[in-house]
């Protein structure tokens, strides 16, 4: 790259980021010193040096669980994948439970991780749960987004299920699987903390909760600062080592990805087909979860099984757990909203002015990175510990991948149609109405969808860490009494509440895109052709960086 | 990938006995040969890490019997006996091989316990007696009381100090979840309305006080305040125990059932607990010192606070019962079931609290 286009493509990022600084420099050295909320970067830096040792005899503890939990909970991904791509019956189950995993509050799964694990690999469980759900989804969608037309050869010449996953589909996944690979590194590293929040005796966790409990904000910032800097390594390691292995593959298919991981999707089979599966996925998860008990020796006093769960919500003591639902569903309910309208006006905003685009888009990406529990005192100390609180903390852990899934469906309109477009002399306005919007609609719904589950992991985190009430509150305080089966209750009403609000959508999303008659994803004939016009113009309509991100703020949640 | 701890850690300890006072010469010894054994371990950054480190050290001495203590919080100097007693070879002694698991704000104590993963974990008195409510059941027993006077406080800043319960009407105090059923004890006992005061949740942060967005936080008098302090906040502190409320902290908890399956590991145990918690609560900056070169990855233990955080623990061991039986004695079992029942928790038995480990433990070591 020649100097020019490093600041091109930088420029803005660099002065947008200088400024931000310069704001917290202002903020933590005069306006809001002493408060303990924002540290000026020039004693994060200084006290970086000073603790030096310290980070230096933290930093390989977390990299290490996080590391172990990526590289586990990532195959297994792509390992489920390629069986649900292969064995049509499996698809449902896994994807309920890739979901069942994503929306477990991290909180429940603690004291299990803790009596059945020993040393850090709680940690890297977490960090295994954190990053399966995108991963798969991921890999899913690009296995299924293989150029028909090597699919027909491969056909022809014999090749069974197993060979086209290995031959065709593998090949095709691997943008897939690399954006899997590098939009989870956040996730993993804070996975790895947050398994330190369950007991250690060192890493990045560790030394939060003492700077955090012994009101040193400049380590607070630095932890965050070397946290978000290992996540930026990360992912940027990730992607160069994917563009090496994979340099000619064209990136992921917006439409895709929108009917990638619907639950509801019509796929020819009949409803009562449908139906079945789903139920039985539903019956496959709570035997796993009733034989886990006895088949891992878990003790009955922490490990309570769905019958346990289901006569405590039944009971009279239930109406404490179900009377916070409400509480809860209105939390997260604002944060989505916010979350999403956000996402989608910078979405728009940003494929408009792609310069801002350019400029913002790595900032946010930093800012979806950093630990929750490091901004939320500046959240309520802005907006008070209220229901506006909870919204804002659920809305910044859902806006960012919204966002991307935004900037990327809108993107996804092919050169041709753009030129064609500009040839009829229409503005810009016109061509994001008509053309790009439309084309865009399907990604932002599926955004919408996929950011549910992070809107009540969000709400939940507010609830426990702001306002002091509703089922994030609840699952804290049945935590500290022991009271385990209220904690399960709790636990299990808050994932189906997420599973529920993530299949609502998906129901919606299918009549709003029937309404506008953007239903289902352009023939496979369609895509084929723009994937070959494209490689014929030497025209790229996405740079690498922005294929899409599924959720790369939702591990803030759990 | 742990290192093995090695035995150098150890070297240069008294040999045992009621010899509980080092000279200085001993102690820089002790403290010289501990450093010298981690070097040769390889143990720096991760000494003291516990898990598999105690798994390897036991098949090098398989002579000793393997227990598993649970601490409630990450390395701390909260937890200046065991580390006392770890390094010092108090339980190797009594051929015991104890690991030491770290906690964390997530950490499930009692889950931990009933698991059988740890024999012993440390919680507060109400933990523990809502642990036994939640398992309908004597579930749990505490068998020794370290903190015999109550280390919460509330912690206010000078410009606006709450020295008395009285000046706690009309403000607003964060509170930790796990705190919420102390707290509320202590306004019943010192007669303030739970009405007038409104209870913020916190995390383990003191960021609330700080920013003004609370009056007080409810915290250890031995940790936050003494941080807060060091890191040039002023501050008053108003110590819960000097306004009657009476509750044991950091009290030793096992089950019920390991009270006869496990009585000498539990006998053994207790006795190197007792020994150094004596160690400690005599020379806490000594403490300090031996620790911290195995706790290098912990800012805590290696920040300049550590010191006077130990004194003040160092503070909290001793009452008249102590004085009269020994440390970790639990001698006012009425008391802290007062102070419970102020909370709502009633009909907690007397006999949640047993010393019958604590009188053998002592035997052992005349």
């Amino acid at each position: 790259m020649s100097v020019r286009r490093v600041v091109r493509r930088w420029g803005g990022t660099a002065g947008l980021a200088l400024l931000i600084l310069l704001v917290l420099q202002v903020l933590g050295e005069w306006v809001l010193a002493g408060k303990g909320i924002i540290a000026a970067p020039t004693h994060v830096i200084e006290a970086l040096w000073d603790d030096r040792a310290l980070y230096g005899a933290n930093v390989p503890t977390t990299l290490e669980t996080a590391a172990k939990g990526w590289a586990v909970g990532n195959a297994a991904a792509i390992v489920v994948a390629g069986i649900a791509q292969s064995v049509a019956w499996t698809e449902r189950p896994a994807l309920l439970l890739g979901l069942t995993v994503f929306s477990i509050p991290g909180v429940a799964l603690a004291p299990v991780l803790e009596v059945t694990l020993s040393g850090n690999a709680p940690g890297s469980v977490l960090a295994g749960f954190f990053v399966f759900f995108p991963t798969l989804i991921l890999t899913l969608l690009g296995l299924r987004q293989a150029d028909p037309g090597a699919l027909l050869v491969a056909r022809a010449y014999g090749a069974g299920r197993w060979r086209t996953l290995t031959k065709v589909r593998a090949r095709a996944a691997l943008p897939g699987i690399v954006t899997g690979l590098s939009m989870t590194v956040p996730a993993a590293l804070v996975g790895a903390i947050l398994g330190e929040f369950i007991g250690a005796s060192s890493g990045l966790g560790v030394m939060l909760i003492d700077a955090m409990y012994g009101a040193q904000v400049d380590l607070v910032w630095g932890v965050a600062a070397v946290t978000t800097a290992l996540a930026l390594a990360g992912y940027y390691i990730v992607r160069y080592v994917g563009r090496l292995l994979n340099p000619w593959s064209p990136p992921l298919d917006a439409s895709a990805t929108a009917s990638a991981l619907d639950l509801t999707r019509r796929d020819g089979r009949s409803r009562l087909v449908r139906i079945i599966e789903t139920l039985a996925s539903i019956g496959l998860i709570l035997l796993v979860w009733w034989a886990a008990i006895p088949v891992f020796h878990l003790s009955d006093y922490v490990v309570k099984n769905p019958g346990d769960v289901v006569n405590y919500l039944v009971g009279s003591s239930g109406s404490a757990v179900l009377s916070q639902i409400g509480i809860t569903l209105a939390d997260a309910g604002l944060g989505f909203c916010v979350g999403i309208a956000v996402g989608w006006v910078l979405g728009v905003l940003f494929v408009v002015s792609p310069a801002t685009g350019r400029a913002v888009l790595p900032i946010a990406f930093v800012v979806s990175s950093i630990p929750a529990i490091v901004f939320v005192p500046i959240v309520t100390l802005l907006l008070g510990r209220g229901s506006l609180s909870a919204g804002a903390i659920a809305a910044i852990v859902t806006f960012f991948p919204v966002l991307v899934n935004t900037m990327f469906g809108l993107r996804s309109a092919s050169g041709d149609t753009l030129l064609f477009f500009r040839a009829h002399n229409a503005s810009l306005w016109q061509t994001l109405w008509r053309l790009r919007l439309p084309i865009g609609m399907p990604a932002m719904l599926a955004a919408a969808r996929i950011s549910a589950p992070l809107a009540v992991l969000g709400a939940t985190l507010a609830e426990w860490l702001a306002t002091g009430r509703g089922l994030g509150y609840l699952i804290v305080t049945a935590f500290v009494n022991s009271n385990y089966t209220q904690m399960w209750a709790a636990a299990v009403v808050l994932t189906i509440l997420s599973i529920v609000f993530y299949s609502v959508l998906s129901v919606v999303e299918q009549v709003v895109l029937r309404r506008l008659g953007v239903a289902g994803a352009p023939s496979s004939g369609q895509r084929a052709w723009h994937t070959v016009l494209a490689r014929i113009g030497g025209r790229r309509e996405r740079a690498p960086e922005e294929t899409p991100q599924l959720g790369n703020a939702w591990f803030e949640a759990h | 990938m742990h290192p093995t701890k090695d035995d150098g850690h150890n070297s240069g300890g008294p040999e045992r006995s009621g010899e509980l006072r080092l000279t200085r010469r001993e102690f820089s010894k002790l403290a010289l040969g501990g450093v010298a054994g981690s070097i040769a371990a390889g143990a720096f950054a991760t000494a003291g890490a516990t898990g598999t480190a105690g798994a390897s050290t036991a098949t090098v001495r398989k002579s000793l019997q393997s227990v598993t203590l649970q601490t409630s919080w990450v390395p701390n100097p909260e937890f200046g006996s065991l580390y006392v007693a770890e390094k010092k070879g108090y339980w190797t002694k009594n051929g015991l091989q104890v690991t030491l698991l770290p906690g964390g704000p997530n950490v499930a104590l009692s889950a931990v316990v009933a698991s059988g993963k740890a024999l012993v974990a440390m919680d507060s008195v109400t933990a523990v007696a809502e642990a036994n409510l939640s398992a309908h059941s004597q579930k749990f027993r505490i068998i020794g009381a370290e903190f015999q006077i109550s280390p919460y406080a509330i912690v206010s800043l000078a410009s606006k100090p709450l020295r008395k319960p009285a000046d706690l009407k009309g403000t607003k105090i964060g509170v930790a979840a796990g705190d919420v059923t102390s707290f509320k004890a202590f306004l019943k006992i010192t007669h303030v309305p739970e009405s007038s005061v409104t209870i913020v949740p916190i995390s383990f942060t003191t960021t609330p006080l700080t920013s003004g967005q609370v009056d007080g936080l409810v915290v250890f008098f031995t940790t936050q305040s003494v941080s807060l302090q060091v890191a040039g906040h002023k501050t008053v502190t108003m110590i819960w125990a000097d306004f009657n409320f009476n509750q044991y902290q950091h009290c030793y908890f096992t089950l019920t059932s390991s009270l006869q399956d496990k009585k000498k590991e539990l006998v053994d145990l207790m006795a190197g607990v007792v020994e150094g918690a004596e160690f400690y609560s005599k020379n806490p900056a000594a403490t300090i010192s031996l620790v911290q070169s195995y706790y290098k990855s912990s800012g805590v233990i290696t920040s300049k606070g550590a010191e006077l955080a130990a004194r003040k623990y160092a503070e909290i061991m001793v009452s008249h019962t102590t004085d009269l039986h020994g440390l970790l004695w639990m001698g006012e079992a009425h008391q802290n079931l007062e102070t419970m029942a102020a909370a709502g928790i009633t009909g907690v038995p007397a006999s949640i609290f047993t010393n019958r480990i604590l009188e053998a433990a002592y035997k052992l070591l005349k």
